[in-house]
C-alpha cells in the first residue's frame, strides 16, 4: 500500500482549491501556480523513477475491498504518462505566466488548469472503470470551462460540437461501464482480469469491447470520430492549446491501450483490425488534414488527428513490439505536440497572427525560435538522428513482423504528408522572405516564452540522446501492460489484509 | 422584474426555509446508517435557498446565504478533499474512515460525517450558484454580483447582459 | 421486468440520439438529458431483477436485498450530467444572446472558415 498514487490526485486538488481562493492574479500568484505544478511534476518522476522496472504501486481508496473501493494502481506506463503530463502541465503553466501581463490574466484559468491535471492523474492512476469515467469527466468539465471562458462570440462558437461530441462520448462510456458491471459484477481492472477469463467468446464481451473502443475512439479523436478537434483546438489561448493537445487526446489512447491490452482478454482479433484500418485511415487523413491548412494553429491540430493514428495502428498489431512503438510514440508526441503548440504561441504573439500567407521571414528574425521550430518539427516528423525517428522505425519493425504492410504503408503516408507540413510551415514561417516585415520587438516577454519552451527542447532531446533507455522504458511499459496476471496479482494481494480502519457498510 | 414575489410568498418563504433546514439537518445526520447524507441534504437546503431567492427577487438572489455561493462551494470541497488527505498523513490508506461509539447512550461519531459536510456544502453552493446566475441572467441584470464579477472575470471581459442582451 | 427496462432504454436512447443530432441547438441539449437518463435507467437495470428483494438498508434485515453499487454509480452519473447540463444551458443561452439563433446552420454559416481569431 503506497499512498503516493493518491498523492499525486490529492496536490493538483488542493492547487486547485488555493488558485480558486486566491483569485486576483498577481505575479506571487502565478509563482504559486508554477511552483505547485512543478511539484507535482516531480512527485510523479519519483512514481516513475520507483516503478521503471516494472514494480507496480497499489492502494485502495479507504481500504474498501472491490468491487466497492476504489484502487488507485501506478504502473510503469501510467507513472510516465502521469510525468510527461505534468511535466507538460508544468511549462504550459509557465508559459501563460509569461505570455500576458499578470493583471489581464483570466483569474479562473489556474484554477482549471490543475483541476484537468487532477482529472488527468486520475484516469492514469485508477484501476476501476467507472472511476476512469470520473476522470475523464473532470478533465472534460474542466476543458470546456477552459475552451470558453476566453474565448469571444465568435470562438465560443466552437465549444458547441466540441461538448457535443463529448456528451455523447461519455454517455457511450457510462453505458460501457453499466454492462461491464451487469457482466462482471465488477467494475474493478483487477477482478475484470480474472473473471473475464471464463468468459473468452461471450459475443456480450465483444459486444462491450466495441462500445468502449468507441468510447475512446471519440475522446482520442480517431477518424472518422474527429471533426470537433481540428475547429476547436485553434480557438484556445496558445498555452491550453499547448495543455490540450498533449494530453486530452492522449488520455484516449492510454485508455485503449489499457483496455485493450490489460483489462480485457486479447481475443478479439476483430476489434483489433478494425481499430487498424481506422487508425490507418486517421493517420492519413489527419496529414492530409495538416498539409492543407494554412495556419499553424490548424495544421498542429489536425496533426493530433494523423499522430493519434500512428500511435493506433502499432497497437492494434496486439503484440509486444507493437505497444512498446506505441507507447514510446505516445510519449514523445505529448512533449513534442505542446511545444509545436506554444512555439505557436509564440509566432502569434510576434506577428499577431499565425496565418502562413502572411507571416515569414522568423530565421533572421528570431533564430532561437527557428532552432527550437526545427528540432521539435523534425523531431515529430521521425527524422533519423532525433527521438521520434525510434518509435516509427520500432512500429515498422512491428508492423513487418506481423506482414501488416498495408498498415505500414498507410503509416508511411501519415509520416511523409507530417514531413510536408512541417516542412510547409518552415519555408512559409521562418525561411521564406516576409511578406511585410517581422515587427523587431524588444520584447523580454518573447525570450522568456520561447526560454520555456527550450524546457521541453530539452526533454526531447533528452529523448534522443537517451534513446536505449527510452526503448527499454517503453518496453517495460509494455510488457507492464500487457502483464495482465500481474496487475491483478498485485492489486488483489492489497485486499483482505490491513482492514480493521475500514468503516462498516 | 420581480414576477415571483408575492406577499404570501415572501412572508412564508422564511418560515419554509427553516423548516426544510431542519429536515435537512435530520437527513445529514443520520446518513451514516440510514437513508440521508451530504447530498440529499445539500439539495433540500439547496432548495430551499431557491425558494428564498426566488421570494427576495433577482437582484438579491446572488447574496441570499450572505456569502458567494461559489466560494461556500470551494470550503466544502476543500473540506472532502481533507478527509482524504488527512489520514494519508497518519499512514493509512486515502478516504479511510472512522467510527467511534460515544458512551452506551446510542451516540456515535464516524469521520464520515465530515466528508458528508463536505458534500453538503458543495451541493448547496452549486446549486445556489447555477439558480442564481439563471435567475439574474434571465431577467436582464448581470450573471454575477460586482464584486464576484471582480473575482472571477478577467479585466478584459465585459458582462455580457446589459451590453448586448435583450 | 428487465425486458420492459431495455425497451424503454432503448426508446429513451433512440430518441436522445435524434435530438442530439438536430440542427437545433435547444433539441441537442434535450437530447442529452434524454440520453443521461437512459444511460441512469441502463445503470439502474444492472442491479438485477428487483422482484422480490428489499431495499438495501442496513438494519431493515431483510434479504436478499437489491445490489446497492449501480444506485452509487447513479448518483455519480447524474451529479456529473447535472453539471454539464448546467454548463451546456448557459452555453447555448450565451449562444443564443450573441447572435439571435440556437440553429447551428445558421450560427456557422456567418463566417464560416477562414476568419482570423483575436490575437
Amino acid at each position: 500500500m503506497s499512498p503516493l498514487p493518491a498523492m499525486a490526485v490529492l496536490l493538483p486538488l488542493f492547487s486547485a482549491l488555493v488558485l480558486f481562493f486566491w483569485a486576483k492574479p498577481s505575479p506571487l500568484r502565478s509563482g504559486f501556480s508554477v511552483g505547485f505544478s512543478v511539484a507535482q511534476a516531480l512527485l510523479c518522476w519519483w512514481l516513475a523513477m520507483q516503478t521503471r522496472h516494472g514494480e507496480i504501486l497499489a492502494c485502495m481508496a479507504g481500504n474498501w475491498s472491490p468491487p466497492y473501493g476504489i484502487a488507485l494502481v501506478v504502473d510503469p506506463l501510467s507513472a510516465v504518462m502521469m510525468a510527461l503530463a505534468s511535466s507538460v502541465a508544468a511549462t504550459a503553466v509557465l508559459f501563460s505566466h509569461y505570455e500576458m501581463p499578470a493583471a489581464r490574466q483570466h483569474p479562473l484559468r489556474m484554477p482549471l488548469v490543475h483541476t484537468m491535471m487532477m482529472g488527468a492523474n486520475l484516469a492514469f492512476a485508477t484501476g476501476d472503470l467507472f472511476n476512469l469515467f470520473v476522470a475523464f469527466e473532470i478533465t472534460l468539465v474542466a476543458s470546456y470551462a477552459l475552451m470558453v471562458i476566453e474565448s469571444d462570440s465568435w470562438e465560443i462558437r466552437h465549444a458547441v460540437p466540441y461538448v457535443a461530441i463529448n456528451l455523447v462520448g461519455s454517455a457511450l462510456f457510462l453505458t460501457a461501464a453499466g454492462l461491464v458491471y451487469s457482466l462482471f459484477g465488477t467494475l474493478n481492472f483487477a477482478d475484470i482480469i480474472v473473471r473475464s477469463g471464463s468468459l473468452v467468446g461471450d459475443p456480450r464481451m465483444t459486444f462491450l469491447v466495441i462500445i468502449l473502443c468507441l468510447a475512446f475512439s471519440i475522446k482520442a479523436g480517431v477518424v472518422p470520430l474527429h471533426h470537433w478537434l481540428p475547429n476547436s483546438y485553434p480557438t484556445l489561448p496558445p498555452a491550453c492549446a499547448a495543455l490540450f493537445g498533449g494530453l486530452l487526446t492522449k488520455i484516449g489512447v492510454y485508455a485503449i491501450l489499457r483496455c485493450l491490452g490489460t483489462v480485457f482478454p486479447p481475443a478479439f482479433p476483430g476489434v483489433y483490425e478494425a481499430l487498424g484500418w481506422l487508425a490507418a485511415v486517421t493517420a492519413v487523413v489527419g496529414g492530409l488534414g495538416a498539409v492543407s491548412r494554412d495556419r499553424i494553429r490548424d495544421i498542429l491540430s489536425f496533426h493530433i488527428i494523423g499522430q493519434i493514428g500512428l500511435m493506433l495502428l502499432p497497437a492494434a498489431l496486439m503484440t509486444r513490439g507493437g505497444f512498446t512503438a506505441a507507447i514510446l510514440i505516445l510519449w514523445h508526441n505529448m512533449v513534442v505536440k505542446s511545444s509545436l503548440f506554444l512555439i505557436g504561441g509564440v509566432v502569434l504573439a510576434i506577428h499577431g497572427t499565425d496565418r502562413l500567407s502572411k507571416i515569414g521571414g522568423l530565421l533572421r528574425a528570431s533564430p532561437w525560435l527557428a532552432g527550437l521550430f526545427a528540432i521539435q518539427a523534425f523531431s515529430l516528423a521521425g527524422l533519423p538522428p532525433l527521438s521520434g525517428f525510434w518509435g516509427k522505425l520500432l512500429a515498422l519493425e512491428a508492423g513487418i513482423t506481423r506482414y501488416e504492410y498495408g498498415w505500414v504503408a498507410a503509416g508511411m503516408i501519415g509520416g511523409v504528408l507530417t514531413l510536408i507540413s512541417m516542412v510547409k510551415i518552415w519555408n512559409s514561417a521562418f525561411a521564406a522572405a516576409s511578406v511585410e516585415p517581422a515587427p523587431t520587438t524588444t520584447d523580454t516577454r518573447l525570450w522568456k516564452m520561447a526560454a520555456t519552451i527550450s524546457i521541453l527542447c530539452v526533454l526531447t532531446l533528452g529523448m534522443t540522446v537517451l534513446a536505449g533507455p527510452m526503448v527499454k522504458l517503453s518496453r517495460v511499459a509494455a510488457a507492464g501492460v500487457m502483464d495482465r496476471t500481474g496487475y491483478a496479482e498485485s492489486v488483489l494481494e492489497l485486499v483482505g489484509k490491513d482492514r480493521l480502519g475500514g468503516g462498516m457498510p | 422584474m420581480t414576477g415571483l414575489s408575492s406577499p404570501i410568498l415572501r412572508a412564508s418563504s422564511t418560515l419554509a426555509f427553516f423548516m426544510a433546514n431542519t429536515l435537512s439537518l435530520y437527513l445529514l445526520l443520520r446518513g451514516h446508517h440510514a437513508p440521508g447524507g451530504g447530498f440529499i441534504a445539500g439539495l433540500v437546503t439547496a432548495s430551499s435557498v431557491v425558494l428564498l431567492g426566488y421570494a427576495r427577487g433577482p437582484e438579491k438572489f446572488g447574496r441570499v446565504l450572505g456569502a458567494d455561493p461559489g466560494l461556500i462551494a470551494g470550503i466544502g470541497l476543500a473540506v472532502a478533499g481533507a478527509t482524504a488527505l488527512v489520514p494519508i498523513l497518519f499512514g493509512r490508506a486515502a478516504l479511510e474512515h472512522f467510527f467511534w461509539i460515544l458512551g452506551n447512550n446510542g451516540w456515535s461519531f464516524g469521520t464520515a460525517l465530515i466528508f458528508d459536510v463536505g458534500v453538503f456544502l458543495v451541493v448547496v453552493g452549486v446549486t445556489t450558484k447555477v439558480v442564481a446566475s439563471f435567475a439574474a441572467s434571465s431577467c436582464g441584470l448581470p450573471a454575477l454580483v460586482a464584486e464576484e464579477e471582480r473575482r472571477y472575470s478577467s479585466p478584459s471581459e465585459e458582462p455580457l447582459e446589459g451590453t448586448r442582451a435583450n | 421486468m428487465q425486458t420492459d427496462t431495455a425497451c424503454i432504454v432503448a426508446a429513451l436512447f433512440g430518441c436522445g440520439l435524434y435530438l442530439v443530432l438536430s440542427r437545433n441547438l435547444v433539441r441537442t441539449l434535450f437530447g442529452f438529458l434524454l440520453l443521461s437518463n437512459a444511460v441512469n435507467l441502463l445503470l439502474l437495470a444492472t442491479s438485477g431483477d428487483p422482484r422480490g428483494k428489499e431495499a438495501p438498508i442496513v438494519g431493515a434485515g431483510n434479504f436478499p436485498a437489491v445490489d446497492p453499487l449501480p444506485q452509487a454509480l447513479i448518483l455519480t452519473a447524474i451529479v456529473i450530467s447535472f453539471a454539464v447540463t448546467a454548463f451546456l444551458v448557459v452555453l447555448v443561452y450565451r449562444l443564443a444572446l450573441d447572435h439571435g439563433t440556437t440553429d447551428s446552420e445558421k450560427l456557422f454559416a456567418a463566417r464560416s472558415d477562414g476568419e482570423e481569431n483575436t490575437p
